[in-house]
């Protein structure tokens, strides 16, 4: 019977903690980063992308204008267009992000263009990429390195 | 009388011909198209070019295997790596049958893309695919030969320039002959699904 409350007392505590952190994070973040990954590359490769979802909890419109990390010299925000069955790809000046909505920076669309790497990306490792909005606010993720089975 | 019932006869046996030959139209027509499709891409049924091993590649020699043809080049930041990740899952869905199965890379990048960078590139994805470089004019003419299209950007990103190109996976059956294009929509399962009528 008393084993029985200590463990009833423990979830009830461990329910309070968990809504107590995320609660934490949602008041202090109004800009929610998820799935950030980079891909990883053969060694000589010295380019590669990062991916993310940026959810814009703000109350106004968000415009990323730059993004950086210590892992490359550049980073860029470029997209991928698709005509018929050509790839093109191009560079942005900035990507916007709706109030309440958010922006998926996916293989075949959006992305961070990591240019001139200066350190060996490792699978399973992370680097951190500054995300730099409008306005002066700034967002570190850390991107998981990932070699993908790319979805079906 | 008699005229009356040969005549209904005749009449009759035409439209009984008549059906047959329009009947013999339609059954036909998936596979006179799929001849005009396989016509329209190389044709030939071979090309040539230079190994990232250093020897020469005739796809005559493919005679009996799959080959799915792609078009990349190794500082592609985006859409060849997602080609050949789904690749090396299709050639693991196939399992045993992936044996069969040889996927080629043709560089449309050659200047930049050396055999030995070709290779470790190629290595990296688990897929067993062979690299493809030549001269600039013998890569044009094999492009051209499959309806694929490149065409280098000059951009003011750090980049220095970005190739625009077909993302096309071309399956190519056992007698070199084009039957079938993969497009980046589809899945893997489908992907395997079709590959494996071909084996």
């Amino acid at each position: 019977m008393k084993l029985h409350r200590a463990v009833f007392l423990l979830f009830i505590f461990t329910g309070l903690l968990f809504t107590g952190a995320a609660l934490a994070q949602d008041l202090g973040q109004k800009i929610l980063v998820s799935h950030a990954w980079v891909r990883a590359m053969p060694p000589s490769t010295k380019n590669t992308a990062a991916y993310m979802t940026i959810e814009n909890q703000t109350g106004g419109e968000l415009v990323l204008q730059s993004a950086n990390t210590a892992a490359a010299r550049v980073v860029e925000l470029h997209k991928m267009e698709q005509a018929g069955n050509i790839m093109k790809m191009k560079q942005v000046d900035t990507l916007r992000i709706p109030a309440g909505g958010h922006l998926v920076l996916e293989p075949h669309s959006f992305h961070l263009m990591v240019i001139d790497l200066l350190m060996p990306l490792v699978e399973g490792e992370t680097i951190p990429i500054v995300l730099n909005f409008a306005g002066g606010s700034h967002v570190t993720v850390n991107a998981v390195i990932r070699k993908p089975g790319e979805g079906s | 009388m008699r005229k009356k019932q040969l005549l209904i006869l005749a009449i009759s046996g035409m439209g009984v011909c008549l059906l047959l030959i329009a009947g013999s139209f339609l059954l036909d027509l998936p596979k006179s198209s799929l001849t005009g499709f396989e016509q329209e891409f190389n044709p030939s049924g071979d090309f040539s070019l230079t190994e990232d091993n250093g020897k020469i590649f005739h796809l005559r020699d493919y005679r009996g295997k799959v080959v799915l043809l792609f078009f990349g080049y190794t500082t592609c930041p985006d859409a060849c790596p997602s080609a050949l990740a789904k690749l090396s899952r299709v050639l693991r869905l196939l399992g045993p049958d992936g044996k069969q199965v040889q996927v080629v890379f043709i560089t449309v990048d050659p200047q930049q893309d050396t055999p030995a960078r070709l290779k470790e590139y190629l290595a990296y994805f688990g897929v067993n695919a062979l690299g493809l470089t030549g001269t600039k004019a013998q890569i044009d003419e094999v492009a051209k030969a499959y309806h694929a299209y490149y065409e280098r950007v000059s951009t003011e990103s750090a980049l220095g320039y970005t190739i625009s190109h077909t993302v096309t996976v071309y399956l190519i059956g056992s007698q070199g002959k084009v039957h079938h294009l993969f497009a980046p929509e589809d899945s893997v399962e489908r992907m395997a699904e079709v590959i494996k009528k071909f084996l």
